[in-house]
């Protein structure tokens, strides 16, 4: 009989979650040509999603999608992620696509895994030939949604002894593209197993990304 | 024709064996009554005959046919009838020449194949015959292919003739819409690739609305080609005041500029102002030198509250279309966020509040006190069980915790505010929102703006619905995801308009204060000279019931003077004018009705503006035509060569009729012929026998 039950309650949890699936948003990661590693950091968006359902009380779906540059897919998505550390490619088609998807509602995170920082900025700027990055400073609203950063990006990972910084690209008047540079957020959001990050440097990362997606939800 | 069944064909045979063992033991085996020999085997095969047959349609036998049919192949022919085509130095040309040159051509393909003719410019539409006045003031040619993509995709289409300048300034790029399109496309440049000298208003940007005493930003975008070294002058007139003037040296021969200026909103109601370029020597046209734009001024700036339950991308979608207009201050905030008091706000939005989290009971209390409107976004995170409670005109029985994708489907009946055709148009195709599964409840007097449309089945299930309840007004939008819509309208239409519109529509309604007049007329105050005008009227009896029983009529005056009458027509409950386009001008308007013995008047203003998308550029764009030629394996001409066409479509293999078979099959039982054949078969057993003394 508590057998019965168990398995009851076993089936009704995993049909109230196989629904809940389609309640929410869905974000996606950017898979791009050149030969980069786009899939690096597999379990950071998982993660990240994790906490902001957690601690900001967000609807979006556990899982997140991988999409194509040129794929008209990407609508659906309010948010994509590139990482990586090696070169990226965009072709004509892509290129479009992507400024299309920008312009019309879209958002773009760019997270240097340390050494994308010379191919993603030709890429973007192919894009976006009318636009610079330009520096967010430490009293953008990024930096103080859900969490305080009054001193700017965390720094998650040591690579080159250089300061992190937040670039952005803005298309009339609204951030359309964040380039985290020189901080790694997205080694801080993978499993601890994966870098032995410290818990306290892993939190600060899900704070930074759960501040990124607020404010881009609801700038 | 062939016979067949769903069972083995060799039942048949059993069929016959039926038939055969019946009549053999009724009239082999039973010799009550001696009916002659010879009858006796007229007897035996008519009644073995009939249960035979009867046996056989029992097995639901089938008759197939096959029918050839033959199809010539189709040609379509489309061609650009916007402006641009007729606003450069070969003007004449196109005019006069080309309309002789493209009808011989298309009547070169008299009798071998089907040929269809098609306008393109505002729309793509089907025509009987094509005209040559290029008086189009827009150009889209997506909307084309797509048409072919749906209507034509199980045609044979032979191919897709194009003649077109290729300069596009609506609808989505042809190429996304081209990806799946099976036939080729020839395409004919028209207009000039050259880049020509011209120096031109490339656009305005300014908000559509402001408020009195705002100072408001206008920037002026300015291009000028081949006029190095020249000086031009900027001026902005109000009326016939210049309110701005400067001159811009011309650095380069592909200059662009952008100038910034400011202006005071001075008094309210819809200021016109007009940009005016100098007109250069060597200009391929001046119509481009002058552009108006349009500011509406309202009182004062109405504050609106977004305040949500946990961050959803809906609420930067619904931000940046209300921050389109400066009349609104917009303030959103998170329910942890709110400070305890609303302080005049008109209307607050709530997405996801209350939630299953937070009853957000100071917040819902404060709403109640400063009487604000409200638009509530439900969502999975919705308190629904408060919700019910809210009176907010539906109420929601959940069924488990399962969702739907609803689409919006435009309720016919819906009065509270005009919609555009453009957006009537798109809204099939945005992506669904995600409801709650469940009985709806819709409160009477509750008006559904649009209705959930769930698994292609339409529902009277509201997914956008309003209500007002002695004044305080309410809406609720009963899914979320809107933000894809801003996306898609994107996607299909290269801007966000009807978006914008839809949020911004629903934000005015919510935010007006009450009109509790008994006679009401619904317009827009601003029209490009492209647009259908029109009107909604609603008349109410003194307890606030619609009636249509009296006419209403209308008389538009134009700045000239002219005076133009109409009379609503009647629909449903409520009324309509729809006048179609009218000349760019500023027009004022008078409604009246009566009803009992009392006379209503409601008068306004609209004005139509002048559409000046075709004139901004006139670099035929070649290369786009020719992309689109040879992604589709066709081929590009230009105008001049537009004759080679017809060799190569002729000599073009694929293009050739083709025979398709149909496979008809009929049910043998529905033909009444083999039941009557049962009844005479019977019917003349039973006369034989009943001739012969049987019963």
């Amino acid at each position: 009989m508590l057998n019965m039950k168990k398995i009851l309650i076993i089936f009704v949890l995993v049909y109230s979650c196989s629904f809940s699936l389609t309640h929410g948003q869905t974000i996606a990661l950017l898979k791009y040509r050149g030969g980069g590693d786009w899939y690096a950091n597999p379990t950071s968006l998982t993660n990240l999603i994790a906490f902001c359902n957690k601690n900001l009380d967000m609807t979006l779906n556990p899982k997140y999608e991988t999409v194509d540059v040129g794929s008209v897919e990407i609508y659906k998505y309010p948010y994509v992620h590139i990482t990586g550390h090696g070169n990226i490619v965009f072709n004509n088609e892509e290129v479009q696509n992507l400024r299309n998807y920008l312009i019309s509602g879209g958002f773009l995170h760019i997270d240097d895994n340390y050494g994308i920082d010379k191919f993603i900025r030709t890429q973007m700027k192919q894009v976006f030939p009318e636009l610079e990055f330009v520096e967010l400073p430490y009293n953008h609203p990024i930096f103080k949604q859900k969490y305080m950063f009054p001193n700017g990006l965390p720094k998650i990972h040591e690579h080159d002894n250089k300061a992190p910084q937040a670039f952005g690209l803005i298309w009339e008047g609204r951030l359309v593209c964040l380039y985290t540079y020189e901080t790694d957020l997205g080694d801080g959001w993978e499993d601890y197993e994966v870098h032995k990050d410290s818990e306290t440097i892993r939190v600060k990362a899900l704070q930074m990304g759960a501040n990124i997606l607020k404010f881009v939800f609801t700038q | 024709m062939a016979i067949l069944t769903e069972y083995s064909i060799w039942l048949s045979l059993l069929c016959i064996l039926i038939g055969v063992l019946f009549s053999f033991l009724l009239y082999y085996k039973n010799k009550d009554i001696d009916f002659g020999k010879r009858n006796l085997k007229i007897l035996m095969a008519l009644r073995g005959l009939s249960i035979a047959l009867i046996a056989f349609l029992l097995l639901a036998p089938l008759t197939k046919m096959t029918l050839k049919k033959s199809e010539k192949p189709i040609l379509l022919f489309a061609l650009d009838q916007s402006e641009s085509i007729i606003s450069g130095a070969d003007s004449l040309y196109y005019k006069n020449e080309f309309p002789k040159q493209y009808k011989s051509l298309i009547t070169q393909f008299g009798d071998k194949y089907d040929v269809i003719l098609y306008s393109i410019g505002d729309n793509s539409r089907k025509v009987d015959e094509n005209s040559f006045e290029f008086s189009d003031k827009s150009t889209q040619i997506s909307d084309l292919f797509e048409e072919m993509n749906t209507i034509y995709s199980n045609r044979n289409v032979g191919a897709v003739v194009l003649a077109s300048d290729g300069i596009i300034n609506k609808g989505s790029n042809p190429i996304y819409s081209l990806k799946q399109s099976k036939f080729p496309v020839y395409t004919i440049g028209m207009g000039n690739p050259d880049i020509q000298t011209d120096l031109f208003i490339a656009g305005i940007t300014h908000n559509a609305q402001t408020f009195k005493g705002n100072i408001f930003p206008v920037e002026i975008k300015v291009a000028a080609n081949k006029l190095k070294g020249k000086t031009a002058q900027l001026s902005i007139f109000q009326g016939n005041n210049e309110v701005f003037s400067t001159n811009i040296a011309i650095a380069n021969n592909q200059f662009f500029t952008t100038i910034k200026t400011n202006f005071e909103a001075k008094s309210k109601g819809m200021l016109k102002y007009r940009v005016v370029l100098s007109q250069l020597d060597g200009e391929i046209t001046y119509k481009n030198n002058t552009s108006p734009f349009y500011i509406e001024v309202v009182d004062e700036r109405e504050k609106i509250a977004i305040i949500y339950n946990a961050p959803h991308p809906d609420i930067a979608a619904i931000k940046s279309a209300l921050e389109l207009s400066d009349k609104y201050q917009l303030d959103v905030m998170s329910i942890d966020e709110f400070k305890g008091s609303l302080n005049s706000y008109s209307l607050v939005i709530l997405h996801q509040l209350p939630s299953l989290q937070n009853s957000a009971q100071n917040l819902m209390n404060e709403i109640q006190k400063t009487k604000a409107s409200v638009l509530y976004i439900l969502g999975p995170k919705s308190n629904l069980s408060i919700f019910n409670t809210l009176k907010s005109g539906v109420s929601i029985v959940k069924n488990k915790d399962l969702t739907n994708e609803s689409l919006p489907s435009f309720n016919n009946n819906f009065i509270s505010f005009t919609f555009s055709e453009e957006a009537k148009q798109l809204l099939p195709k945005l992506p669904p929102l995600i409801t709650q599964f469940g009985d709806y409840n819709v409160s009477v007097g509750a008006n559904v703006f649009f209705y959930q449309k769930i698994g292609g089945v339409a529902t009277n299930y509201p997914l956008i619905v309003f209500n007002d309840q002695l004044g305080l007004k309410s809406g609720v939008i009963t899914g979320s995801g809107i933000w894809q819509w801003k996306l898609y309208d994107h996607l299909y239409t290269d801007n966000c308009d009807v978006f914008n519109e839809i949020i911004n529509k629903i934000a005015l309604y919510l935010s007006a204060k009450g009109d509790k007049s008994l006679f009401r007329v619904n317009s827009k105050n601003l029209y490009n000279e492209n647009d259908q005008i029109n009107f909604n009227a609603e008349l109410y009896n003194e307890s606030y019931e619609l009636i249509n029983n009296s006419d209403v009529n209308m008389v538009i005056q134009s700045s000239s003077g002219k005076k133009y009458p109409y009379q609503f027509s009647k629909n449903n409950n409520s009324y309509q004018l729809n006048i179609g386009e009218l000349p760019p001008d500023d027009y004022t308007w008078i409604a009246s009705t009566q009803f009992g013995s009392k006379t209503y008047n409601k008068s306004g203003a609209f004005s139509v503006r002048q559409m000046m998308v075709e004139n901004q550029n006139l670099k035929a764009n070649y290369q786009l035509l020719n992309t689109i030629s040879v992604q589709t394996k066709g081929k590009f001409y230009n105008v001049k060569e537009m004759s080679k066409l017809e060799n190569d479509l002729k000599s073009n293999e694929n293009i050739k009729s083709i025979a398709t078979y149909h496979k008809n099959y009929n049910m043998l039982l529905n033909s009444i012929i083999y039941f009557l054949v049962i009844v005479l078969l019977l019917g003349c057993e039973w006369f034989i026998r009943k001739w012969n003394g049987g019963y």
